[in-house]
């Protein structure tokens, strides 16, 4: 079945990707850690699980870019077990990477590390509209590239908990807590979107709407992708 | 239901271009210029976004120094050298008008020993300008190209006050005319600078 896209399709695109600029607009930061919460995980020596915790799970909850490749994910998962199946793997990825990226003192650049994240927000859209299968003629193994980008994603906030200058004192604990508090901000976040989706989904015009919903998300992608990759020029001209 | 519908090559290739071009007109129009202060087409400055950019741009290269630098601490200054500064001689005192072409920027500053105080008063006639007072150190065991912001006043008319030097440096103003029609900015200053003038080449001239 053919469809042609809608062009109200596009004047949605277009009022979503400014939400999603209002809401980096705030004191929303992808990846990055509030400001208010970076003297305090500075200053922290010794073991503080809860604090720690708090802070992954509030990370996970305002980090837009990790919400956006989640929508992503989930857009055409329904069961239950899916959903699950996916999200343990994509929290498998997030972990490995995070952990051992602030343990090893692996240091990656953040705005390409960002730019990556931004990249597999539009595959992940792409892949929603059966874009690959067309062009290509096959279809990615969706569960490899969820792990594959939360590599990416683990990647990305163990390089910005490097950026602040970490206590020896208690890290390993201190970093579990802090993965388990994404964990948390996962399912927390996972859970008001399947809530949103759902009732979407129950709607009659949510086939209609999909199409344009990928699109969106794809502008977002873009946006991102942009965004970090100037950042990332724009930096190195800074500091030379 | 559970499949996506399939949509047609085109039609995903030109969705893709379409949304692509969607975030590179936003990137330009609005992002690119509240976060970077690039600003190609001005939008950002008609939108006000690129004034934020400076500020925190100029808050982040801050970030990791006190408002009293370490080196200043390190001196080993006497306390009640700090409070009272007695000199042979009377400061300083002098009234400059100083005019700006439209949009242009420049760099006014005084020479002053770590300590030391300058009492400031300076308004714009004709216009507004954008406003920044920083500081550079001229002696000492610094890092190259470092400097110090003090104050981001951003769009304004006037600004009044006082200043203690935390370091030996020529300290002053960054200003820059907002507007297309020439302003003059009259300055005047009290204090116990060695130096007062425009910056031309990096130094007070």
């Amino acid at each position: 079945m053919i469809r042609r896209a809608p062009i109200g399709a596009y004047l949605f695109t277009s009022c979503f990707a400014v939400a999603i600029l209002l809401l980096t607009g705030s004191d929303v930061l992808a990846h990055g850690v509030a400001q208010a919460d970076r003297s305090f995980i500075e200053q922290a020596t010794g073991t503080h699980l809860l604090p720690f915790m708090y802070l992954g799970a509030k990370h996970m909850v305002t980090g837009y870019d990790h919400l956006l490749f989640l929508v992503g994910v989930i857009f055409f998962l329904y069961r239950v077990r899916d959903v699950a199946g996916y999200v343990t793997l994509f929290a498998i990825g997030h972990s490995v990477t995070l952990l051992y990226g602030v343990l090893s003192g692996t240091h990656v650049n953040s705005y390409l590390v960002d730019a990556i994240i931004g990249f597999s927000v539009i595959y992940k859209a792409l892949d929603n509209l059966g874009a690959f299968k067309q062009w290509f003629g096959v279809q990615p193994d969706a569960r490899a590239a969820v792990l594959f980008f939360g590599f990416f994603h683990g990647l990305g906030l163990a390089t910005k908990l490097q950026d602040l200058t970490l206590s020896q004192d208690g890290l390993v604990p201190n970093i579990l807590a802090f993965n388990v508090g994404v964990e948390i901000g996962q399912i927390l976040a996972l859970s008001a979107i399947l809530v949103a989706m759902n009732a979407w989904r129950s709607t009659l015009a949510f086939q209609r709407q999909a199409y344009a919903a990928n699109v969106a998300l794809m502008v977002a992608g873009f946006v991102l992708l942009g965004y970090q990759l100037t950042g990332y020029v724009w930096a190195r001209g800074q500091t030379s | 239901m559970k499949e996506p519908i399939r949509y047609t090559s085109r039609q995903l290739i030109v969705s893709t271009m379409i949304a692509a071009a969607i975030a590179a007109a936003l990137l330009v129009v609005v992002v690119l210029p509240a976060e970077y202060a690039i600003d190609p087409l001005r939008t950002g400055a008609m939108l006000g976004l690129t004034d934020m950019a400076n500020d925190r741009i100029a808050a982040e290269a801050l970030e990791g120094f006190d408002s009293q630098p370490p080196a200043v601490a390190s001196q080993g200054v006497q306390p009640g050298a700090q409070i009272m500064h007695a000199h042979d001689e009377k400061f300083q005192t002098a009234r400059v008008e100083i005019q700006m072409q439209g949009r242009e920027e420049l760099e006014y500053k005084a020479l002053l020993a770590v300590g030391e105080p300058l009492l400031y008063s300076w308004t714009v006639q004709g216009g507004a300008v954008h406003s920044e007072f920083h500081g550079e150190p001229t002696e000492g065991d610094w890092p190259r190209d470092f400097y110090q912001s003090y104050e981001i006043a951003g769009q304004g008319t006037a600004g009044h006050g006082s200043f203690a030097a935390p370091f030996t440096g020529q300290h002053g103003w960054y200003w820059r005319n907002l507007g297309d029609e020439p302003v003059t900015i009259v300055l005047e200053t009290s204090g116990y600078y060695t130096k007062l003038g425009r910056i031309r080449g990096g130094r007070i001239q």
